[in-house]
């Protein structure tokens, strides 16, 4: 290590550097139309001088890094994670409420936002978890290890409360799958997701019900074929059983008792359960007009009737998409998403690549991080999921996110041009 | 590459196939949704619906519209103009002008808004020449109310412009509307506004109208409001509103027949046409400014008095019900009655005579009714158990709660009950004679000449009411049906004829005698009630509120009168010749009394209200 090369720019990998430049632009441009149309309405909002402001001190983060010794960082790790949870503890004390939520910081006209770090914080948290010597995701303790560092800022963050961010920490599950948690470990958890939505859907009981003639079904059949250890089968088929319908039970449980009306009349409505023009669902149909009337062509920059009728509440953060669809249609936005997926994929690819456990499993969480990003707001826009307060990641307004995300970006491009020296 | 980062990858595309998919169901295949996006691109514009005319009873015209032009801006197309030569063309100041071009910024920059008031079109030509010269601007005709009479103010009610809070909360409003806000225009607004009319236009890029909207097809015209005929008699209320100049106080008259009120006078009044004048703001802060005649006050549905004597009839019908009066009942009157060590001054003038219910209803006798109302208390051995027997037949008349009159304010008085005194005095710690003056229409009892109308109706009906009420009939439409739902009181029908006896020998015999009208049967019951006030931190005792209520003819009648006049002395000075000559009015068609009626009209008590308001002062000696 110290007859280190010295690594300059042409040791990054381009492809991520241009494809990020792509979706950072169209999300200035998009901005742009914004705050062009809002002109009309004498609104005055200045989204794109705030986000270009954002996006310069991410180039100042990225001229830092790249004069630094990045290889400190694994060891800071723990520190970040540490101040991460700290400044998430702070919120319940010196956040600033907004929309019913504490989960700012405000000084003077700039807010900060925690759970953006947290981010960052977590993914490089486990990294450096992972990659410790004799960590072992088939081991039971190793895993409650990891789940613990990801569940703390989880609950910090559920408690402020913003329940879209906490979805997104889901996305960790696919770096411990990468890291060899058995999938043994993650089909009980799609399991439970699934079971939450029947449940809510048809409600705890028709569940249930299904449940035990599916368990009865399949006990007959095991009883019949089975040659061997037939009531082991059947006892493992009973204590799933249990373990499905004490879900169902529970959910129910949370859905009635612990979720707020607001969120469980989203769930309920992108359900079919309600329907409702007027309160959560305005959002949702004026969001369905907008990507409609995009049509092929999209209707040109800074046009299209919702747009300009400033129909979409929130459109400059999760809604964006909306604009993105109604101003350039749907050409422009299979673009979009085929430059981010692509962007997704290079990630991976980068992280792959990796010789270090460390920088792996940055570059695998920040690919993870984006893609639950992207598809939980694109799905929930378009109807197919809830609506919860989810943004693009790199193109939706918003300073925190903007930022923490680009250094993430920029370490890992940093590790990846080190490799060359790693053996 | 591992395995699990092919299936995520997979998964990765899986996601991004479903979204494709949706993507193109959206975009590109015809849905409700892109209809809607066509809605909401086009321009929405009402077409304001004509208001419902008012009539009175006769058909005379009462309220009817009248166009007038107001400037309107659309902010977004705003560009240097000359203000100075605008607000010279609009005759307004700049200030006033400036506040409401920034109130309608920030209502809406792409929606119309008013900044003028309105003017007749003569006022308007002059701009109307050279509005092109101010883009932004523009001239918008709308209707305003006219008013045919200067009477029933109070009734009709006005219109306002409507309120930021009601525009976000009905759809209906947009700015510049005007909606009802007082009397019928306020209960009758959703029959009198009718249904306006829509008008779609296509947009262009810069938001103006372009054409219309496939050729009109799918525009709705607008829906005239619904014309209303009232039950007032607008010429007996002008004559009414004669008779009360210079007086306060309230007349109201019904049809006891079916609750139609003939005629609501709430003395002094304004005219209704005050709402409508150009400098209306000034003419209404002068009369809410008005704190010694406040003729905004509607005293007729609003003020609450002490009812005095004609309430002795409720007492002798609740009497009479319970069996503690009867047609042997006799109770000697000596100039009062003495309960503990206080005393009560009767002025019926039996002097030591026995006096039963044929007297002491025309004589107003107070020893009759405070003896037979301390009996009725004490019944049963328990007056809170007699109070409560008492107060429910007291409001089975309407008393002590909401007429429910098609206006919409009112008063709900007061009749207590046994609860009502156990807060007052402490729990079962009063008896009979606490409460002794509600035997003679004092104490805590107290209601509106509305509703002292409508007691009497109940009497002359002999023991039922219909709601009074304001509207006759709504174009196309009946009025509301709990106006011909019989109310019935607590009392038997037999027990009536007794005290009507007692109100027409009022007339014959008793305190109105000087007021019988030749051919017409009146039955009556005067009424004093004493008032205080305090001028510079002494009680002084005022000159007495003079009550009457009456109705007539004896037999079927046709008319009830219920006459407060504030300070107006005993019942038969003022109060009782008011009743006889709105009768005469009404049964005869006009007046043979000329003398009483100059007498009435001359009757100027104003210098009373100012002492009561000002203290003693050189002008104004009592």
């Amino acid at each position: 290590m110290e007859t280190r090369r010295k690594i300059s720019l042409k040791h990054y990998d381009p492809w991520s550097m241009l494809l990020y430049l792509i979706i950072v632009v169209s999300g200035l441009i998009l901005l742009y139309g914004l705050d062009t149309v809002h002109t009309e309405w004498h609104k005055s909002t200045s989204y794109l001088s705030k986000q270009l402001t954002w996006f310069g001190l991410s180039v100042v983060g990225f001229a830092l890094i790249y004069f630094s010794n990045v290889n400190k960082v694994k060891e800071w790790s723990s520190l970040i994670y540490l101040a991460g949870i700290l400044l998430l503890a702070g919120l319940f004390v010196f956040g600033k409420e907004v929309s019913g939520a504490k989960a700012w910081y405000r000084i003077g006209s700039i807010g900060f936002q925690p759970a953006e770090f947290m981010k960052l914080a977590v993914t490089l948290g486990l990294a450096k978890l992972i990659s410790e010597r004799g960590f072992d995701l088939n081991k039971k303790r190793d895993i409650f290890k990891a789940l613990l560092l990801i569940g703390v800022p989880a609950l910090l963050i559920l408690l402020q409360p913003d329940l879209g961010t906490v979805l997104v920490f889901s996305a960790f599950i696919f770096v411990l799958y990468r890291e060899g948690l058995s999938g043994f470990y993650i089909f009980p958890f799609v399991w439970l997701v699934l079971l939450f939505f029947f449940t809510v859907k048809f409600g705890a009981s028709p569940v249930v019900r299904t449940l035990v003639v599916v368990f009865l079904a399949g006990a007959l059949l095991i009883y019949r074929s089975a040659k061997k250890h037939k009531w082991n089968y059947i006892g493992l088929l009973f204590l799933f059983l249990s373990f499905s319908v004490g879900a169902v039970l529970f959910t129910s449980y949370i859905y009635n008792g612990v979720l707020r009306p607001h969120q469980q009349k989203r769930i309920a409505l992108l359900l079919g359960k309600i329907s409702d023009d007027q309160g959560v669902g305005y959002h949702l149909k004026q969001s369905l007009i907008a990507i409609s009337n995009g049509n092929w062509q999209g209707q040109g920059f800074t046009q299209g009737a919702q747009l300009r009728g400033n129909y979409i509440p929130e459109q400059h953060t999760d809604y964006i998409f909306t604009a993105l669809a109604e101003q350039f249609g749907f050409t422009g936005s299979m673009i979009f998403l085929s430059v981010y997926l692509l962007f997704i994929i290079r990630l991976l690819v980068l992280a792959e690549r990796q010789k270090q456990a460390f920088s792996r499993i940055t570059g695998y969480g920040l690919a993870a991080l984006l893609s639950v990003h992207l598809f939980i707001n694109v799905l929930m826009v378009m109807g197919l999921f809830p609506v919860v307060g989810i943004p693009i990641v790199f193109v939706s307004y918003g300073g925190s996110s903007l930022f923490f995300f680009s250094l993430l970006l920029f370490l890992f491009l940093k590790f990846d041009a080190n490799r060359i020296d790693e053996f | 590459m591992a395995k699990q980062t092919k299936i995520f990858i997979v998964l990765l595309f899986l996601l991004f196939l479903t979204v494709s998919i949706r993507l193109g169901l959206l975009q590109l295949r015809d849905n409700p949704y892109k209809e809607l996006a066509r809605v909401n691109s086009l321009i929405k514009e009402y077409v304001p619906a004509p208001r419902g005319k008012i009539y009175d009873r006769n058909g005379k015209l009462l309220v009817s519209n009248q166009p007038v032009y107001s400037v309107y801006v659309i902010p977004s197309r705003l560009e240097a103009f000359d203000t100075l030569k605008l607000i010279r063309l609009l005759d307004m100041d700049k200030k006033t002008f400036i506040k409401r071009l920034h109130r309608a910024k920030r209502y809406s920059m792409f929606k119309a808004s008013p900044v003028s008031e309105e003017y007749l079109m003569p006022e308007i030509a002059p701009l109307r020449e050279i509005i092109y010269e101010f883009p932004g601007f523009f001239i918008k005709k709308s209707h305003i109310r006219k008013y045919h009479t200067r009477h029933a103010a109070n009734v009709l009610g006005y219109l306002q412009e409507v309120h930021p809070e009601l525009l976000k909360k009905d759809p209906f409003y947009e700015p510049g509307d005007r909606v009802g806000v007082a009397g019928i225009e306020k209960y009758y607004e959703k029959k009198l506004r009718g249904v306006k009319g829509v008008k779609y236009y296509n947009r262009d890029k810069l938001n103006r109208k372009t054409s219309s909207y496939l050729d009109g097809q799918r525009d709705k015209a607008p829906v005239p409001g619904k014309d209303i005929t009232l039950s007032i008699d607008i010429e007996l209320q002008a004559f009414i509103d004669t008779l009360m100049q210079n007086k306060h106080g309230a007349v109201v008259v019904l049809d006891p027949d079916n609750g139609e009120v003939l005629a609501l006078v709430s003395a002094p009044s304004y005219a209704p046409d005050i709402f409508i004048q150009r400098n209306r703001n000034i003419i209404i802060q002068s009369l809410l400014r008005d704190k010694l005649h406040k003729p905004l006050y509607d005293r007729s549905i609003l003020g609450t008095y002490p009812p005095g004597s004609p309430f002795k009839l409720i007492n002798a019908l609740v009497g009479l019900q319970e069996g503690v009066i009867t047609s042997g009942t006799y109770y000697i009157c000596n100039h009062g009655f003495s309960y503990g060590n206080r005393f009560m001054k009767c002025h019926c003038g039996a002097n030591g005579r026995p006096v039963g219910l044929g007297y002491a209803v025309p004589f107003s006798c107070n020893t009759f009714f405070s003896k037979s109302y301390l009996k009725m208390l004490d019944y049963n051995g328990n007056p809170r158990e007699g109070i409560q027997r008492w107060s429910n037949y007291v409001k089975s008349f309407g008393l002590g709660d909401y007429l429910g009159i098609d206006l919409p304010t009112g008063r709900k008085g007061n009749v207590p009950d046994s609860a009502y005194y156990n807060r007052f005095f402490g729990h079962n710690k009063w008896r009979g004679t606490y409460v002794i003056s509600n035997a003679i229409g004092q104490g805590q009892i107290l209601v509106t000449p509305l509703q002292m109308a409508n007691m009497t109706a109940a009497i002359a009906n002999r023991g039922f009411f219909f709601t009074p009420h304001l509207a006759v009939s709504i174009e196309n439409d009946s009025i509301p049906s709990q106006f011909k739902i019989k109310r019935k009181t607590l009392i038997d029908k037999r027990h009536f004829e007794p005290v009507i006896e007692g109100m027409h020998r009022v007339y014959t015999v008793g305190t109105a005698q000087s007021l019988r009208i030749p051919d017409i049967d009146i039955c009556g019951k005067t009424g004093t009630a004493e008032n205080f006030t305090r001028i510079n931190g002494k009680k002084v005792q005022l000159p007495d509120h003079s009550i009457f209520v009456a109705f007539a003819p004896k037999e079927r009648p046709e008319i009830v009168v219920s006459v407060f006049i504030e300070n107006g002395g005993y019942g038969s000075r003022l109060a009782g010749p008011i009743a006889s000559l709105i009768i005469e009015k009404y049964l005869k068609g006009k007046i043979s009394r000329t003398d009483l009626y100059d007498k009435v009209v001359t009757t100027d008590l104003y210098h009373i209200y100012e002492y009561k308001t000002h203290g003693n002062t050189k002008e104004n000696k009592p």
